[in-house]
């Protein structure tokens, strides 16, 4: 107990005393000049000190808000993803909309038996231009009829199943098909040759022009008669040749069809 | 004259520092350390006056009851120098001043706490806020007092320089 002598303890002592004195003077109000003068006091410092705190802060603060950045960035990349997705979705819808519509359209006025028929997908893996569409045998599909898109023929049946059938697209090179000059009466043969459609076997004397409409000339098999196939594209004859020969460009876009119409006779 | 000087001025800087780290809160109580740190220089009974008035500034920016921190500080403070001049014969080693640092933080958070609550109880303190309650936060601040204590050991070196350069 001979720490109780020090000077330390007498100072402890004290000061708790003097502790105890504030306290009470705190709690009758008697302080608030010397607290006022205690709080007044480190203001400057902590103004300028506190100066140098919001700098750091500022610069941690900058980090958090690149970090926060960061992920608001990624977040809405995300978000733009999705939406682009979306967007695809809805275009895509948009599309079949108005093949669906164009579709009716000619199926309202076509004085032919028609079988709508969606494209399964193209054949890829045999060598030839040619797709598959989901209608068959038991729709009254049968080989050899005429498949068109819009109203415009775009091949014949190859092949037909229960539910599916083979379609050879007119620029497949085994399609042989009669067709003829819209308001000439000049009739040739039309082949397909991959890269496009040749209409050739044209008599000299028949005039021909970039632009003019091929139409189907129905001489022989199922195809109908007037069927719109596309447009003359380039002269490939010369004057000297013994019969002309032409592109046709289709007026279908034969590799993106979705819908089809085959015509039953 | 000098040594009052230096002290009042590393109080109110210690004060200032602690305001300026909003951001980190719960703090670090820097003047709670400058008091301990002082308490292990054995001979010397400044550390008393050091605790008392960086008591008394904790108490005026405290919401809680005012002395708390004022007595809690003083009795702390003397409980480490009694047990650094009683039970360590030679300067103590980094490790053990911070163990003492941290039974010394546990000792004030209790005495705060207590004293809060005495007086809600029996004195004017209308509504008792347990500013230091033992929850993460506390715990957490008792650490960031193990990391901050180093800095303020080096301004209590810096200030013994400036009192050494003065007399």
């Amino acid at each position: 107990m001979r720490f109780i002598y020090t000077k330390q303890f007498v100072i402890f002592a004290v000061l708790l005393a003097v502790s105890a004195l504030l306290m009470f003077l705190h709690s009758t109000g008697d302080l608030r000049a010397i607290e006022s003068a205690a709080a007044e006091t480190p203001r400057p410092f902590i103004y300028v000190i506190s100066g140098f705190g919001k700098g750091a802060e500022n610069i941690f603060s900058y980090f958090s808000s690149v970090s926060l950045l960061n992920k608001t960035n990624a977040d809405l990349k995300n978000q733009v993803i999705a939406l682009r997705e979306e967007n695809a979705l809805l275009e895509q819808y948009k599309l079949e909309n108005n093949v669906l519509k164009q579709e009716l359209d000619y199926r309202s006025g076509a004085p032919f038996k028609l079988v709508l028929a969606s494209v399964v997908g193209y054949d890829t893996a045999a060598n030839s231009d040619a797709m598959v569409i989901a209608a068959g045998m038991g729709q009254g599909v049968s080989t050899g009829d005429a498949v068109v898109a819009q109203g415009v023929l775009i091949g014949e049946i190859s092949e037909a199943d229960a539910y599916t059938s083979k379609v050879l697209l007119l620029t497949d090179p085994s399609v042989k098909l009669e067709a003829g000059i819209s308001g000439t009466g000049d009739n040739g043969i039309l082949r397909g040759d991959y890269s496009g459609i040749t209409l050739g076997m044209i008599s000299q004397a028949a005039q021909i022009s970039k632009g003019q409409e091929v139409i189907s000339a129905g001489l022989s098999g199922k195809i109908p008669s007037g069927l719109l196939i596309g447009t003359i594209g380039d002269i490939k004859s010369n004057k000297s040749d013994l019969l002309q020969s032409a592109t046709v460009l289709s007026s279908a876009e034969l590799s993106n069809l979705s819908l089809v119409d085959v015509i039953i006779k | 004259m000098a040594k009052i000087a230096v002290y009042f001025f590393s109080i109110i800087l210690l004060f200032a520092a602690n305001s300026a780290l909003p951001a980190l809160a719960p703090a670090p109580n820097l003047l709670f350390l400058f008091a301990v740190l002082y308490a292990f220089k054995k001979n010397e009974p400044d550390f008393l006056w050091i605790a008392f008035f960086s008591g008394f500034l904790l108490d005026v920016f405290s919401g809680g009851a005012f002395g708390a921190y004022m007595v809690s500080l003083l009795i702390v403070a003397f409980m480490v120098n009694y047990a650094t001049r009683n039970f360590f014969s030679a300067d103590p080693n980094p490790a053990v001043m911070l163990a003492v640092i941290f039974a010394a933080n546990l000792s004030m958070l209790a005495l705060v706490y207590f004293i809060n609550l005495m007086i809600a109880r029996f004195g004017s303190l209308a509504l008792f806020s347990p500013q230091i309650s033992l929850g993460s936060e506390a715990w957490i601040s008792v650490g960031l007092n193990l990391i901050f204590a180093p800095l303020v050991y080096l301004l209590t070196i810096f200030d013994d320089h400036l009192l050494k350069a003065g007399t």
